[in-house]
């Protein structure tokens, strides 16, 4: 290397003591200006490839990090979603329970599996769904362009599943054979789902919006006093 | 009843999960299993349908498909009871 420099900068150097020798100092004062200037110049560029290369070694890492990071928040997500999948198959016998009891006119068997299914309904399926959603939000972080397939293919189903599940276990025949009272869901047990695809949707997005809150309105929460 | 029709839902399901027919040997074994679990009627029926079938409840698998298809059902499910508990009345005047 040493020697590379040496062989570039002696006929330069020759030049300059030519110049002195002929007591013509400016030429000279300019070739020894242009050869510091190549060199801050080379160093300047050799010094910004390196920092650019340091540069994209920590991004690299920064995303390396944030790929990892990502895979487990999708693995968390992906639990709960097993989750809650377990839960609408299993709700489904609760379900066919009620069914079998109102054919074979089996009023006890028909109290006991409804009251089973609500406690079922309440306290696991939506629970099991609201942490979902909870774990979605963190995974998507603001990303609206999934957020938004997310509430359309996740929330407002489920939204509709509760309407049709207050339809049925409010059915007037079984409140008036069974003597029970209307079973109605309050809003704030449903918080975290609401807050989450209310705070997503946008003014533009009026047929979204229509959507949801018809199903909202359908299902009739009870009045917290 | 209420009991033995619960096994008989718990059957329809393992079949549903088995992706065939169960046979009257794996209907006395998930009884079996059933009735020797602990925890809430649900937990052993997953647990009994999963020892006997030899799978696992959806795990790592097209969950969209899955979670619309299990949805689908239940919302059937729910329609079902609605018009059974209407035609039940009628049944009831009749």
């Amino acid at each position: 290397m040493k020697e590379i420099l040496t062989e570039i900068i002696k006929p330069f150097l020759s030049k300059v003591i030519t110049y002195i020798d002929t007591n013509n100092y400016w030429a000279a004062s300019i070739i020894i200006i242009c050869i510091v200037s190549l060199f801050i110049g080379l160093g300047y560029i050799l010094s910004w490839a390196l920092q650019r290369k340091k540069v994209k070694r920590e991004i690299d890492k920064i995303s390396l990090e944030s790929k990892e990071k990502t895979i487990i928040l999708l693995e968390k997500l992906q639990a709960k979603r097993v989750k809650y999948i377990e839960q609408t198959i299993l709700i489904q016998l609760s379900v066919k329970l009620c069914i079998d009891a109102l054919i074979s006119n089996d009023v006890t068997a028909l109290k006991q599996n409804r009251d089973e299914l609500i406690d079922l309904y309440f306290n696991e399926l939506s629970a099991k769904f609201v942490e979902y959603v909870e774990v979605g939000e963190i995974f998507y972080d603001g990303d609206r362009n999934k957020i938004i397939p997310f509430i359309i293919d996740e929330v407002i189903p489920f939204l509709e599943t509760t309407r049709m599940f207050l339809v049925a276990v409010n059915n007037q025949n079984i409140l008036k054979h069974l003597q029970c009272n209307m079973v109605s869901l309050k809003r704030f047990s449903l918080n975290p789902v609401l807050r989450f695809a209310e705070n997503n949707m946008r003014l533009y997005q009026v047929l979204l919006k229509h959507k949801y809150y018809k199903k909202l309105k359908m299902i009739e929460f009870e009045e917290t006093k | 009843m209420p009991e033995k029709k619960f096994v008989r839902s718990i059957i329809e399901v393992a079949s549903e999960l088995k992706g065939a027919n169960i046979t009257d040997a794996e209907k006395n074994l998930i009884i079996k299993a059933f009735n020797a679990k602990r925890g809430t009627p649900y937990e052993k029926a997953k647990a009994s349908i999963e020892e006997v079938v030899g799978k696992k409840f959806p795990e790592k698998s097209p969950y969209l498909l899955e979670k619309a298809a299990s949805l689908n059902n239940l919302q059937n499910l729910l329609s079902q009871m609605n018009n059974a508990a209407n035609e039940w009345q009628n049944n009831k005047s009749k």
